[in-house]
């Protein structure tokens, strides 16, 4: 059971303000209580609007994970993409990031995102109409090169009843574009009061046209898989051929013995 | 005349705090999430009533009119927030959602967790009973045992 979506404040220059301080503590409540609803791995989500440099660093600071030892954490980065031409520096990204994922805000972006560039996960913006109604042509193309469609739940469940209702309709015409396939469902959640647990969230997705086995693949195997493949690109060489220092792979190990 | 079939679910309501720290020990982060409700304002009656309004939000007369009749708190204990909640089969999908829709009982932020569903009462009390069972062990042990439990389930995959 993965989370791919835990929003992770960006700062500018001015680091480590309060606003900031008070964003990063509830993001740790946030993965202390996913961990209490018994969720394995989340990825912190750093969200950048248009050009991105190209000395971009991840703000997450490594020592995160010695600090939350019982739960796998990973880093992505989310592209709010609006111009085609913009540069996105995408290999910086690869190397500074697990995941990386664009957000399009237009048909075009969203046609290019799912055709051609090379990203884990193609995310809408679920808050507001979305810019085109998704075709499954489009949508298809990226489930075909497993490029995976998020779906999100946290803002439908606030209680405003617009933001709700937006919500449940481009949930549901990403779902039914996607034809249920190739999905992941996290939460995008600021606070931890959004977040639910993943069986919640399996039988919740059934009001967006998801049947049972398909929603628990977006929880579970889809996720994973988007794990995977951002860390063969970080650490492989040419996806086949991974070298890690030696704690690294005692995991690994383990498994062979059993 | 084919019976009318009913779906027992078994819920849990948690209360997610913005004040959890990884300088905290498992055990009291667990405390801080579990507490026992405040049996004046959550109790089975108001939950009754609470789950009929949500799903009225959520689905509309038709989802209220749906689950009316059927829509039952069976059992609520305040100390350790749980409960069994009765529903038509045919509405359990619509229910569970508008569960998990709700965000606040009297202000105060909760999430309801769906432990087990089972077609008879029975079985979801020996679900509660059992999940009882593992919580106490796991207090005892100071929050130890979920730890090792995650080991062994990144092993498998």
């Amino acid at each position: 059971m993965i989370d791919l979506n835990i929003p992770w404040p960006v700062s500018g220059p001015n680091a480590a303000s309060p606003s900031d301080r008070a964003k990063i503590s509830s993001a740790k409540a946030s993965i202390l209580f996913l961990q209490e609803l018994g969720y394995k791995a989340v990825a912190l989500n750093c969200i950048y609007q248009g050009k991105i440099p190209a000395t971009l660093k991840c703000p997450v600071p490594d020592e995160i994970h010695k600090e939350f030892p019982d739960i796998r954490i990973y880093t992505r980065v989310t592209i709010v993409a609006e111009d085609l031409n913009h540069s996105f520096n995408l290999p910086n990204l690869y190397q500074q990031f697990d995941i990386v994922a664009i957000r399009p805000m237009s048909e075009k972006m969203l046609q290019a995102a799912c055709t051609n560039l090379d990203v884990d996960i193609v995310s809408m913006d679920m808050t507001r109409r979305l810019p085109c109604i998704p075709k499954h042509k489009t949508i298809g193309a990226a489930t075909e090169r497993g490029v995976k469609i998020e779906v999100v739940y946290a803002p439908g469940l606030s209680s405003d009843p617009l933001a709700r209702k937006t919500s449940i309709a481009n949930n549901s015409l990403v779902v039914r574009a996607a034809r249920c396939r190739g999905l992941v469902i996290s939460s995008e959640s600021l606070s931890s009061l959004s977040l639910r647990g993943p069986f919640d969230i399996m039988n919740l997705s059934y009001i967006w046209g998801l049947n049972s086995a398909r929603a628990r693949e977006a929880v579970s195997k889809n996720p994973e898989a988007v794990i995977r493949n951002g860390l063969l690109r970080k650490k492989s060489y040419k996806q086949v051929v991974i070298a890690e220092p030696e704690e690294v792979r005692e995991p690994l190990r383990k498994k062979q013995k059993v | 005349m084919v019976r009318l079939k009913s779906r027992y679910l078994l819920f849990q309501i948690v209360y997610p705090t913005d004040t959890l720290s990884t300088s905290e020990d498992a055990k009291t982060r667990f405390l801080k999430i579990h507490r026992t409700s405040d049996a004046s304002v959550v109790n089975a009656r108001n939950l009754t009533q609470i789950f009929k309004d949500e799903m009225e939000e959520l689905h509309g007369d038709l989802g209220a009119g749906s689950i009316m009749t059927t829509l039952n708190v069976k059992y609520f204990s305040p100390v350790t927030s749980t409960g069994i909640v009765r529903v038509g089969r045919q509405f359990l999908r619509e229910f569970w959602a508008a569960l998990t829709n709700i965000t606040d009982i009297d202000n105060t932020p909760v999430v309801i967790n769906v432990v087990h569903v089972s077609a008879t009462i029975k079985k979801c009390e020996i679900a509660a009973i059992e999940r009882n069972q593992q919580i106490v062990r796991y207090l005892q042990r100071g929050g130890l045992a979920v730890k090792e439990e995650k080991v062994d389930m990144s092993d498998e995959e």
